[in-house]
């Protein structure tokens, strides 16, 4: 990248800096209330709401960790998309209805009124805690690499700048910043691929033409890299994680109505297919053009810089930007939240003001961002491993609980307490085994059947929900008898 | 059947075998364009190394290598040569262990004018011992008809007839676009073996397509079932 180059991805960056802190500016009076702040006032329609829901999950772990895994294990991982949206329709099926008859502000808010629970709100406060600095830390670490290797920056100071955006307007807007730029982010990524990868495919061939020599370099870049159970193991980690994932779950506590949620959620499926396919191409293209990069990381940073046409380059490294910048600040909101609504206006000061409440908000998002960015600079691993991992001690902690808490009236608050503790140290203790995994099963299936099954017994051997509760998620007067 | 982990341990162990058995330095590549005829020079500093080198070429249909020659330390290399797809790989005979190794590479590339020339890189990684950003090889291409202009990867002009640009690997080829280009149907190589990609791609972008409408439509009669 040349000089004028540099200059030119510094000051779209610096644009974009401005541009979300004048969204956060904008919105900073509307979230002057805990709601406000946490849940967007309950006002995100279908599209900026599949655009936020979208914004969730296509992390740094898509744009810049997935491009990699393409580069280096061809097709096979694309399936994971298809996959994971059956987590998405279990979500639609069986979590978002429901989950939206309590006017919760977060994923514990649902543990507390449902398991009349205190610590079990604890107990989900602490996990995401701990589990999304970690996943904080892999979008801080891509933005690390991408401005290390673009703008020549100093890893540790391109990590801090990463970390920066990310608080500023997070601080600023909360939900609100957070579901414009998410459509921001949506329409940058959606417009930059849809220009690059037609480029892309004009000069390296056509996708006959990039099979033949990938599957000349190994036949698996072309078929199966990874196996089916693979995928499957995968796929089920991210897409039921995404299911009972809190900075999803807070997303549809934001969105207007049921239908509006439901059908954000078709929205996001169509934005998800465009940059998973855009994702696919670049890896693949990328595989064909420079075969020998030191690590497949690289393959979306050495895209932007060297490959394209340096606008088409910087569209595609602003849209990266974005995307991690955007993905860590809903991670962000949610540890924030976790820690000011769950933990200090909940546990410790439920008299808490209004105003109190919010500041504590936006100090929790200035504090917590601190501590992903000590791990981001140990560096890890590669980006979409550590967003794999931690997917896979959510959806162990978390899915049994919530989706079976909301669908099922025998569900006890010592069941979802036994239910989050075994799933979580079985996924740690089974990744500890080493492999080969013991009968075959991934630290994810193994830490879900045990969550399941630990939900089930000790929820039938102990008292169920008091009938006002239950009244609140389930409706049809013959389960209540039933239940009795 | 493969435990999941250790399938992300192997594939972690692939990434970071390359940069284990990377050669860590140096590539200059010049490439002199004529219009009929593409003339490149590989220059390579590398770190010590036991390895045999092993190179690769991808090479295109409508373009011809010739005349290649690998030299070590001054002295012409005997290499094999061996085809598998598009690619073609060399491979020194003689395994030596020297301090450093300094390798040029020359060969031709015919008919130049379709504006395709593939460059030649080592098997495995090239790791920069400086910025990667600037990255550790760097490429020069010079054309003898100034109208030309280097058309992939991105190459910054330094003067009419000279670009030239930094990058962290050597790219498989670059395409120069010019005037005088001649016609060839670059899809005419194509019909080989493609292990399955196209028809995975489009199944994929099927099911993608037919999931989006067929989901929409679920959610929307769902909503009217509820309000019925």
């Amino acid at each position: 990248m040349t000089g004028a180059h540099l200059s030119a991805f510094y000051a779209i960056v610096g644009a974009y800096l401005v541009l979300v802190c004048g969204i956060g500016l904008r919105n900073y009076r509307r979230a002057s209330t805990e709601e406000g702040f946490l849940a967007a006032g309950r006002s995100l329609g279908p599209i900026i709401g599949g655009a936020t829901l979208m914004a969730n999950q296509v992390s740094a772990g898509a744009t810049i960790g997935m491009v990699g895994f393409h580069y280096f294990s061809g097709i096979s991982y694309a399936w994971t998309w298809p996959l994971v949206w059956i987590g998405w329709v279990v979500a639609a099926l069986f979590v978002a209805p429901r989950i939206r008859r309590i006017a919760g502000l977060t994923l514990p808010d649902f543990f507390a009124v449902r398991f009349e629970s205190k610590a079990a709100r604890g107990i989900a406060a602490l996990f995401i805690l701990v589990v999304y600095a970690v996943m904080l830390s892999a979008q801080y670490q891509a933005g690390g690499l991408l401005f290390g290797l673009v703008g020549g920056m100093e890893y540790s100071r391109a990590v801090l700048l990463v970390a920066g955006i990310t608080t500023a307007y997070t601080v600023l807007g909360g939900m609100y910043s957070n579901a414009y730029v998410g459509m921001l982010k949506a329409i940058l990524l959606l417009g930059s691929y849809a220009i690059a990868v037609p480029w892309l495919l004009a000069h390296v061939g056509s996708i006959a033409s990039i099979g033949e020599t990938l599957t000349a370099i190994d036949p698996r870049l072309s078929g199966n890299w990874f196996g089916w159970r693979q995928l499957i193991a995968i796929s089920m980690a991210i897409g039921l994680g995404l299911a009972a994932s809190p900075y999803e779950i807070s997303a549809i506590y934001s969105i207007q109505s049921k239908r509006a949620t439901r059908m954000a959620i078709g929205y996001s499926f169509l934005f998800q297919a465009c940059i998973g396919v855009g994702v696919l191409l670049f890896g693949l293209a990328m595989r064909v053009a420079m075969p020998q990069l030191p690590t497949p990381d690289l393959a979306t940073p050495v895209l932007g810089m060297s490959i394209l046409p340096p606008w088409i380059g910087l569209l595609v490294l602003l849209a990266a930007v974005v995307t991690f910048t955007r993905t860590g600040g809903a991670i962000l909101l949610t540890v924030a939240s976790a820690v000011s609504h769950d933990i200090y206006v909940e546990l410790i000061k439920p008299a808490a003001s209004e105003r109190a409440r919010v500041f504590a908000s936006r100090l929790a998002v200035v504090t917590f961002s601190a501590i992903p960015v000590a791990l981001a600079l140990r560096r890890f691993d590669l980006v979409n491993f550590i967003v794999i991992w931690a997917a896979k001690l959510m959806v162990s902690f978390l899915f049994i609980p919530v989706v079976v808490g909301l669908n099922w009236r025998r569900a006890t608050r010592t069941g979802a307490i036994a239910s989050m503790l075994g799933g979580m140290i079985t996924c740690l203790l089974w990744s500890r085994l080493g492999s080969p995994y013991f009968l075959g099963l991934d630290p994810a299936e193994a830490g879900v059947v045990v969550s399941g099954a630990l939900m089930f017994t000790v929820s039938l051997t102990t008292s169920p929900a008091s009938a006002g509760t239950l009244r609140q998620f389930f409706d049809d007067p013959r389960d209540e008898h039933a239940s009795a | 059947m493969l435990p999941h982990w250790l399938a992300f341990a192997a594939v972690l162990a692939v990434a970071s075998g390359a940069g284990a058995q990377s050669r860590q330095g140096t590539v200059d590549i010049t490439v002199d364009v004529t219009p009929n005829a593409a003339h490149v020079e590989e220059r390579y500093r590398l770190a010590s190394s036991a390895a045999p080198i092993s190179l690769r070429v991808l090479t295109r249909p409508c373009t011809t290598i010739e005349n290649l020659a690998v030299e070590r330390a001054g002295s012409v290399v005997p290499v094999t040569e061996s085809r598998v797809g598009p690619w073609i790989t060399f491979r020194d005979t003689i395994a030596r262990q020297d301090d450093s190794i300094r390798l040029v590479v020359r060969y031709d590339v015919r008919p130049a004018g379709t504006g395709v020339i593939p460059l030649v890189h080592l098997t495995t990684a090239m790791t920069g011992n400086g910025s990667t950003r600037a990255g550790p090889v760097k490429v020069d291409v010079r054309v003898s008809d100034t109208a030309a202009r280097v058309s992939f990867p991105h190459m910054t002009r330094q003067a009419p007839n000279e670009w030239s640009a930094r990058f962290v690997a050597v790219p498989s080829f670059l395409e120069v676009a010019g005037p005088r280009a001649t016609a060839c149907d670059e899809r005419a190589g194509e019909g080989g073996d493609n292990g399955g990609l196209v028809w995975r791609f489009f199944l994929l972008v099927g099911i993608m397509v037919t999931w989006v409408p067929l989901y929409l439509a679920w959610a929307r009669r769902a909503q009217d079932r509820e309000h019925t």
